[in-house]
Parts: structure tokens; C-alpha cells; sequence
């Protein structure tokens, strides 16, 4: 295999490129002028040999205004006498006259660094190529979801339905416990309506996205979204043999997301129940309490709603952990779950200016802290009472 | 109240009506569920029902669209808008169509009869 196989050489000018053709290279002599339309499709090199210095530099100030031609590598045989100009838009000088030998290794040093330009552009083309593919999986998963989310709405919504017709008594008559347990369904499925509703943030990723914002802030009794979601879960904690408790002692407003308020309570709750051993207790408090520090806003006072449990607790090293998304601890192992209900506390709490926190349980367990500012008020039309 | 009233349903997801079709039966009104703003059209043509549920995204034709012909044919037909769709510029699309009521999915079947019921009082 001779050194310059394969290698295309375009030679303008005078020049004998014996030593080139010898060396394998195809050689093909072109004035300047009949390059744009004689050339091949891809030089490995260029040599410009012979040309008066105004053809030269013209010839040159052509070869760099074409993208394609650009990049290819230019060797220019140059004499003493040589324009310093010309000889600074070379790739690389070869002194006229030089041995066949220096003219060929010249070469094939271009045309090696032609090709690695070359494998570099087409390694660029596949990677933008596959960008886009991915691209277009990205919107074919974000349209999916947006599917999804819009087939579970239509499902809510006739759940939803039928469960105001059973509450009503359409299919026959429903004694007092069944009202309200239909009751309760129907709240269930509107708050999950209006989950669904924070649209954008779930057809883009996980849900706990949307927690990250306050839909709309409302004067809300927190003490009654504590009830509310206490009572969805007290059969559930009997059968697990544990005793869930409310504990308050006055009534407590905040205004704040209630929908975003019970998705904390739930998950609090949830998590409690889960790591609390049968026999144990899971209490709810809620008060009023001083803030902790200053935030620069109007922060009269702050709610304080703890979830202690009699469960294994959570060890002071885990305490920051046990809020991060998708972190499962070491008691977790036996336990259904994938780490996303705590993070999701953590971003509502935050989301409304409060805070949350693990610490030891008077119960034996771990007791969750979340306190939010009873006061947030902001100069958008969305305030307003709750009736 | 209800004798004698028909009720015409439009949903391109005629499921999400049927709890809504068994509540209106229950209380005595008769009704009927088309699933495109088209045959929508034709029914009120055709049978000239008391009052209209329309579902607004629909494909081919929206309920907005289907709002305003229905209208053309006879202005006095009481419509409700029933809409998954939270923005406060779909509420003045729906007036501008001509509807009478503007109601959010998921809706509580009670309150879209109680609407019913106070629009077929007035006419």
C-alpha cells in the first residue's frame, strides 16, 4: 500500500506533482478558475503552486469564503520571494524545490488531518442526528403524558359523577354512614381533580413538580383539613392496629394551597402509619406558634403542624436525607415506597415560605415538624375567602 | 318542572354524561348524548331539544362553534358550557359564543341540574 492511497490532492497552479502521484495520491491540476466547477467533492489537500500573488490571494479569499473548501488544508510552495501575505494564509509552506520526499510527507500530514476533520464533522452530524431523535422521544413521552393525564381526568370526572349520584341517593336510598362516606369520596376525587389540574407540571414530570407552586392561596382552617384527612385514614390505622389522634385545642387559619396543605398532611400521615409497628400511636397536632426567624414579609404568626409516630424514628444523620427526592433510608428496606412523599412536603412547605423538619417524638418515634406562616399576602387578584 | 323537557348532551367522551344522562332520567327530564358538535347541530334542527350540555374540546368542531350555530338556529335554546378548561379567557370565549352557563369539569351533577332547572324555569 503506497503512502498516499486514497488521497485526493487538488493542485492550482504550476506544479509537477509527479512525487505526489508516485506516492499513490489522486492529483487533479486545476486552474483557480476552473476549481468551483471541476473540483471534487472532497480534497484532502490543496497545493497552490505558480500563481501570480494577486491570483493567489484571490484564489484564497475564495477558498475560505466556502464552507466546504474552507477547512481543507492548503499548502502553498513558496520561494524567498514569496509574499509573507500569501505565505500567512497557508496551512503549510513548502520551500520550492524541495525533495519529493518533503512534498509527500507534507501531504500526508494534510490529508490525515483532513480526514480526522472529517471523522470529527460526520461523529458531530450522528450526534446531532441522535439529539433530534431524542428530541422527538421527548415529545412523543411529554404527548403520552399529556394523554395520560388527560384520560385519568375524564376518569375522575366520571368517578366523581357517579359518586355525587350515589351521595345523592339516585340509585337508591344511602344511610347516614354511606353519605358520608360517599362524601368523602367525592372530596377525594376533587382535590384529585384539582392535583390533575396543575396540568403543565405533570405532563412534563413526576407530580411532585406542580408542588412547587402555590396554585392559589386561600384563608383556610387548617385545623379542619387536619380533621378532614384524619378521618380518611382512622379505619385504615385500626386495621393496622395503630391509634391515630388528633391533638388541638383551638381553631387555627393560614392562608395558604389547602389542596397542597392536605397533600402534606396525607403524605405525613401516610409515612407515619407506614413505619409506626402494630400496638403504636400516630398523633396530629396543629397550633400556633412564633417564627422562628424573620422573612421579611408580612409573617404575623406561624401554624405548626407535627405528625409524631411510636415508629423507629429517623437518626439525626438522616434527618436532611429523609426530604431528598427518591432517598430511601435504611429502615425503608421492607417497605413499599420510592422517596417521593417526603420531598414533596418539603416542596410545598417551601413553596410557602415555611419550613419542615424531623426531630425525636415525645411518642418514641419520629415526630415531623412543618411549619408554615399563618400570613403570606400578596398583591395578585387570586386571594380571596374561603366560604 | 322537568315533564315534557328534553335535554340534549354533547361530549366527545360520552362517558363523562352518563352520570349526568342517569341523574336528568331519575328527575323525570328525557335526554339524548351525540358525541360531535355536527350531529349536535342536526339534533337541535331536527328535534328542537328544551336545553344543551356541550362539551367544549371536541375534534372537527369545538363547543364554542357548535355554541353559535345552535344559537343561529334558535337563540332562545338555553346552553351550558361543561369544560375541563380553567382559563378565565374560556369563560369569555363561552359568552361570546352565546352561552348561558359556563360550568368547570369535574361538576357536581346536582349543580349542573340545579342551572338546568333555574334556565327551563324561564322560558
Amino acid at each position: 500500500m503506497k503512502e498516499l492511497d486514497g488521497v485526493i490532492v487538488g493542485v492550482v497552479g504550476r506544479h509537477d506533482a509527479g512525487a505526489l502521484e508516485r506516492a499513490g495520491a489522486t492529483v487533479v491540476h486545476l486552474d483557480p478558475e476552473e476549481f468551483w466547477t471541476a473540483r471534487e467533492p472532497s480534497y484532502h489537500a490543496i497545493v497552490i503552486a505558480g500563481l501570480s500573488l494577486e491570483r493567489s490571494l484571490a484564489f484564497v479569499r475564495e477558498l475560505r469564503a466556502d464552507p466546504r473548501a474552507r477547512l481543507v488544508p492548503r499548502a502553498i510552495v513558496a520561494s524567498p520571494s514569496t509574499s509573507e501575505k500569501l505565505c500567512a494564509t497557508a496551512s503549510v509552506l513548502v520551500p520550492a524545490g524541495a525533495a519529493d520526499e518533503a512534498l509527500v510527507a507534507v501531504v500526508d500530514e494534510m490529508a490525515l488531518r483532513a480526514r480526522s476533520a472529517s471523522a470529527d464533522a460526520q461523529r458531530i452530524l450522528e450526534l446531532e442526528q441522535r439529539a433530534a431523535e431524542l428530541s422527538g422521544d421527548i415529545d412523543a413521552t411529554a404527548k403520552d403524558r399529556s394523554a395520560l393525564v388527560h384520560d385519568v381526568r375524564v376518569l375522575l370526572a366520571v368517578a366523581f359523577g357517579f359518586a355525587c349520584n350515589l351521595r345523592d341517593g339516585i340509585n337508591g336510598p344511602v344511610d347516614d354512614q354511606q353519605r358520608a362516606s360517599l362524601e368523602r369520596v367525592v372530596a377525594a376525587l376533587q382535590d384529585a381533580s384539582a392535583l390533575l389540574e396543575r396540568g403543565p407540571a405533570l405532563a412534563s414530570g413526576p407530580g411532585v413538580r406542580a408542588a412547587k407552586r402555590v396554585a392559589k392561596r386561600l384563608n383556610v382552617r387548617v385545623d379542619d383539613l387536619v380533621a378532614e384527612t384524619i378521618s380518611l385514614f382512622t379505619e385504615t390505622a385500626a386495621e393496622a392496629g395503630l391509634a391515630l389522634a388528633f391533638d388541638h385545642v383551638e381553631p387555627v387559619s393560614a392562608w395558604c394551597d389547602p389542596v397542597q396543605i392536605k397533600q402534606i398532611l396525607v403524605n405525613l400521615v401516610v409515612n407515619a402509619l407506614k413505619f409506626t409497628p402494630r400496638g403504636g400511636r400516630v398523633v396530629v397536632a396543629v397550633e400556633r406558634a412564633t417564627p422562628k426567624s424573620a422573612r421579611g414579609f408580612d409573617a404575623r404568626a406561624n401554624v405548626r403542624i407535627t405528625v409524631s409516630d411510636s415508629g423507629p424514628g429517623v437518626r439525626p444523620e438522616d434527618r436532611l436525607r429523609v426530604f431528598e427526592r427518591g432517598v430511601r433510608l435504611g429502615r425503608d428496606a421492607e417497605i413499599d415506597g420510592q422517596g417521593i412523599g417526603l420531598s414533596v412536603v418539603s416542596e410545598i412547605a417551601l413553596a410557602h415560605a415555611g419550613s419542615v423538619e424531623v426531630e425525636d417524638s415525645a411518642l418514641g418515634g419520629a415526630a415531623f415538624v412543618v411549619e408554615l406562616p399563618v400570613d403570606v399576602r400578596r398583591r395578585e387578584s387570586e386571594l380571596e375567602e374561603r366560604p | 318542572m322537568s315533564r315534557g323537557h328534553s335535554i340534549l348532551l354533547v361530549d366527545d367522551n360520552p362517558q363523562i354524561l352518563e352520570f349526568l344522562q342517569q341523574r336528568l332520567r331519575s328527575l323525570g327530564y328525557r335526554t339524548t348524548i351525540v358525541t360531535n358538535g355536527e350531529a349536535a347541530i342536526e339534533h337541535v334542527r331536527r328535534e328542537a331539544p328544551s336545553l344543551v350540555v356541550l362539551d367544549v374540546t371536541m375534534p372537527e368542531l369545538n363547543g364554542y362553534q357548535a355554541c353559535r350555530e345552535i344559537k343561529a338556529i334558535d337563540r332562545k335554546i338555553p346552553v351550558i358550557i361543561l369544560t375541563a378548561k380553567v382559563d378565565s379567557a374560556d369563560r369569555f370565549w363561552a359568552k361570546q359564543a352565546g352561552a348561558d352557563v359556563f360550568l368547570n369539569k369535574p361538576v357536581d351533577p346536582a349543580v349542573v341540574v340545579e342551572r338546568i332547572g333555574g334556565l327551563l324555569a324561564n322560558r
